[in-house]
């Protein structure tokens, strides 16, 4: 394999991967194994990614927009906007294509909307990447010879992630920081997992993101009511016995701050106007954005309300900040990774309690 | 002799009867610290809702209101606080004992630009007697929004 050595003696893999392939699937996080440990359904030429066929679903019909777009369903992930082409001449239906047809898929920036141009996914069909066996839309971008290489040399670092099918990047590629060791959090839409350094479940927590009407993956572009965008989070774990929130004097409202914070539990500005806090909780920690693309977005925290809504923030349910500040006694932050498994994903864990 | 104390075992029986319904109404009110009136059956987004709080409680009473929807056959809070709509804090107001208070709120400043279209509405009045237990919960009846 092109990518890392293979040891036929252990069927493992020398070096682990430099992708967590389906955090959602527990062989997806031994890095070290080849295809899930199922070979006869995945193979892996590159030695990054399983593979398997890759199945174009029409799910919506046409999009919209353009007579070549669609919206299709691509091993249970939801992919907007797919102009399927056949040389010249768009057209619609649902495509299956087996390894050996298809060589490179693209995808860009994955989520920048059903109609933004920032995303983009293309499959090739043969070697020489001329014929496109399907496109994403958009608008701007244009085959380039340049971009040839890194299908070859996959770049962890490179935001234009792509594959070579199997498990499409929605599963968006892990920095070596949280591979390196120590535990980690995984948001997937309604559970907030956690992990220990060696990839294990440790424990899991219903959690939710985003507004009713809204507590779908595909929205976390939408300011105030969609949910948190996928991307690397980092939760300062520091703590002071009393360390409370502080509110304005003026306005009331809770004022940004890092760390674990208690929220108090009433507050009465200069003006003698008293404010409580039921939806921030009375806990909370702040979600520093690592990398992924935010929309313009920011001021993400993790609480620990029950009101089934956020517009934004992650409300986990259970007794999750007692092991956050358990964990804290002996480390400085933890890494959050938000990862849907497909745009159609909700968001919603069942946390509202009336 | 017969006729006289069947009469009186109804008359009995009567008083009997308008005991429990007394009784009965006692325990709705009591089951209903704070009454919420005049709402609607619908409304549109620029109009004002307007209804009536009354404390039937003999202690004051410290709340605020959210706003529910009904969502796949359950109700969901929407908004927090229908005089704070995107904040995750709530403003505090109080009802004294016997107090009733007329509460108006424009619909469209609640809802804004981020509540879907949802059907079915209803108010969410939380409550306590001090500012620091506002634990129970009382519920308007259902309305409509026409967006």
């Amino acid at each position: 394999m092109n990518g890392r050595l293979y040891d036929p003696l252990t069927a493992q893999f020398l070096s682990a991967d430099k992708f967590i392939q389906a955090p959602y699937y527990t062989q997806g996080f031994n890095r070290y194994v080849y295809c899930y440990n199922n070979p006869l359904k995945y193979k892996d030429p590159t030695g990054w990614y399983a593979i398997n066929d890759i199945s174009l679903v029409e799910v919506n019909g046409n999009g919209g927009g353009g007579s070549s777009k669609h919206d299709f369903d691509l091993y249970g992930k939801a992919i907007y906007d797919i102009g399927l082409t056949s040389g010249s001449s768009s057209s619609s239906g649902n495509y299956t294509f087996s390894w050996d047809d298809v060589w490179y898929l693209y995808y860009f920036t994955p989520f920048g909307g059903e109609w933004s141009t920032t995303s983009g996914l293309r499959v090739f069909k043969n070697e020489n990447q001329q014929n496109r066996a399907a496109e994403a839309y958009n608008s701007t971008w244009q085959l380039d010879p340049s971009i040839i290489p890194q299908v070859t040399s996959p770049d962890a670092s490179d935001s234009r992630l792509l594959a070579y099918e199997g498990l499409l990047p929605l599963d968006y590629v892990v920095d070596d920081e949280v591979q390196s060791g120590g535990d980690y959090l995984v948001y997937t839409g309604d559970k907030l997992n956690w992990y220990n350094g060696s990839g294990n479940l440790v424990d899991g927590y219903n959690a939710t993101s985003g507004l009713p009407g809204y507590q779908v993956a595909r929205y976390q572009n939408v300011p105030d009511a969609g949910p948190i965008p996928a991307g690397t989070y980092s939760v300062n774990l520091s703590l002071s016995p009393n360390r409370m929130a502080a509110a304005s004097s003026s306005t009331g409202e809770i004022l940004s701050g890092d760390g674990i914070q208690r929220i108090p539990s009433s507050f009465t500005t200069s003006n003698g106007t008293t404010y409580i806090y039921p939806g921030w909780g009375t806990i909370r920690a702040r979600l520093n954005p690592v990398s992924g693309n935010m929309y313009g977005r920011y001021s993400f925290y993790l609480h620990n309300s029950h009101k089934g809504f956020s517009h934004g923030c992650i409300e986990v349910g259970g007794n999750f900040f007692g092991g956050l500040i358990n964990y804290g006694q002996s480390h400085g932050s933890i890494r959050l990774i938000v990862r849907y498994p497909s745009m159609n994903t909700s968001t919603y864990g069942g946390t509202y309690y009336p | 002799m017969g006729a006289r104390i069947i009469l009186k075992n109804i008359n009995l029986m009567k008083t009997l009867l308008a005991l429990l319904l007394l009784i009965g109404c006692l325990r709705q009110n009591e089951m209903k610290d704070i009454s919420i009136e005049y709402i609607k059956e619908s409304y549109s987004t620029n109009e004002a809702l307007q209804v009536t709080l009354t404390n039937k409680t003999n202690e004051s009473l410290f709340y605020y209101i959210g706003l529910e929807c009904f969502i796949n056959d359950e109700w969901r809070e929407v908004v927090n606080d229908i005089n704070n709509p995107k904040s995750k804090s709530s403003i505090i107001s109080k009802l004294q004992v016997d107090e009733k208070k007329d509460v108006s709120f424009l619909i469209e400043k609640v809802l804004q630009d981020f509540i879907p279209n949802f059907d079915t509405y209803r108010l969410k009045i939380n409550y306590g007697i001090t500012v620091d237990a506002i634990n129970k919960q009382n519920y308007s009846h259902p309305f409509k929004i026409k967006k």
